[in-house]
């Protein structure tokens, strides 16, 4: 005999199911009141004695790990003993802290590589002779960038050595130029420019010239309560644009925890 | 004959084990040292030297970790395994990056700061004073935990 009955809406209005339709209904989680034809309410007793179907979780189930659920079984049971609870407690502090240690970790890592990959560039040169032929104005443009996505590190000073070479020698010695103190933050993908104009002796006879310049990058990190950084850099150019190469990454002073700087590393 | 006294000398090691503190008194001291190290390397991977919320989130872990381990000897040990796996899980951290990426120069020389910033930040007065809270801990602990860790307790279901 085909039964029908009825689930009650929001609305409180009933439509008629097929019974197979009750089954799924007893089911789920908050299952719906049940009524028979004159309105009636009906015992799930029987429908709810058969085999249960298979419970459909949401998706996010699965992605739950293991000691979460593990945790939540074991308290729900409310039989452990306060040594085992503490224990418990203890795997909960190291799981978050390591949960809430991998972004500053990635940070780190991400800092390495970003101090590696800085940019320092020489994007003009201009020269001219002003009391020919022994002296000359030059006009050189720097830029600084940092092509990776980490944030944190800013450019406080800015030390260049120039010499020049000339007929295969040195023909002037180091010379000291303008030092820059002003704090730039090199953020991704940002060029940081710096013109520097200065005098130099200058002769028409000079062969193959070539300015080596040697550029030291003070920068700013999050290390700075320990230490400071500076990246060296060596441009080589013949009077026309060129890329500067890294070569070193040293540390200057060391500090503790309370200020006051001490010695080198 | 012989393989089944085999099998129930496997059996009695097993269960000796079972019944023996010693495995989960070492979860305990990894549990202990890696809640150390996370929480410094969040501090140091950032600042670069602990604030006073680190320490104090240390000097808990401690409590906590000398109270499991139930006797003053047994948390002295304890304490000790724990700082070793700290230091050298935050020594690996700060030192991997370096090996790679910076000219080696640059990677030792910041290698070299990170290890003597880890080093000036848990000695000597945070070692002697977490030192201290866990045989403090390991006194609470004897006084109110009695009871064995439930290493199995995912397997038996109490009723």
């Amino acid at each position: 005999m085909r039964r029908e009955i009825f689930l009650e809406k929001k609305d409180g209005g009933c439509r008629p199911q097929p019974e197979t339709a009750v089954r799924i209904t007893q089911n789920s989680r908050s299952p719906k009141v049940v009524h028979d034809s004159n309105g009636q309410h009906l015992a799930p007793r029987g429908v709810a004695e058969k085999a249960p179907a298979p419970v459909r979780e949401g998706w996010w189930m699965t992605l739950i790990p293991l000691w979460t659920w593990s945790v939540g079984e074991l308290l729900m049971r409310r039989r452990v003993s306060k040594r085992t609870a503490l224990a418990l407690v203890l795997a909960v502090i190291t799981m978050t802290s390591s949960v809430l240690a991998v972004p500053t970790t990635t940070n780190y890592f991400q800092f390495f590589n970003s101090l590696a990959q800085i940019q320092l560039n020489i994007t003009s040169f201009h020269y001219r002779t002003i009391t020919n032929p022994s002296e000359a104005i030059a006009n050189i443009s720097f830029t600084i960038l940092n092509p990776t996505e980490y944030r944190g590190i800013t450019m406080q000073l800015f030390e260049p050595i120039v010499i020049v070479l000339a007929s295969n020698q040195t023909v002037t010695s180091p010379l000291g130029l303008s030092l820059a103190q002003q704090r730039s933050p090199l953020d991704p993908g940002k060029n940081v420019p710096f013109a520097f104009p200065f005098n130099s002796t200058w002769s028409q006879s000079w062969q193959n010239t070539e300015f080596v310049f040697t550029i030291q990058l003070g920068l700013s990190t999050f290390l700075d309560q320990a230490a400071s950084i500076v990246a060296t850099y060596q441009c080589v150019s013949n009077g026309t644009p060129v890329a500067c190469e890294q070569a070193a990454v040293s540390i200057q002073g060391t500090a503790s925890p309370g200020g006051g700087r001490a010695g080198g590393v | 004959m012989e393989e089944e006294q085999e099998e129930s000398d496997i059996q009695k090691v097993l269960e000796r084990v079972r019944k023996s503190e010693i495995p989960g008194e070492i979860v305990i001291v990894i549990l202990w040292g890696a809640s150390i190290a996370t929480i410094f390397t969040n501090a140091l991977f950032q600042n670069p030297y602990p604030t006073i919320v680190h320490y104090s989130l240390v000097f808990i872990v401690c409590l906590i970790g000398g109270a499991l381990m139930r006797e003053i000897g047994k948390a002295l040990l304890g304490f000790f395994g724990a700082m070793g796996v700290a230091v050298t899980i935050m020594i690996a951290l700060s030192s991997s990056p370096a090996l790679s990426t910076l000219s080696p120069q640059g990677g030792a020389f910041i290698q070299s700061l990170m290890i003597l910033i880890i080093l000036r930040s848990t000695f000597p007065i945070p070692f002697i004073a977490y030192l201290v809270t866990s045989m403090f801990g390991a006194l609470l602990g004897d006084r109110y935990l009695e009871e064995p860790i439930e290493l199995g307790w995912t397997e038996t279901a109490k009723t």
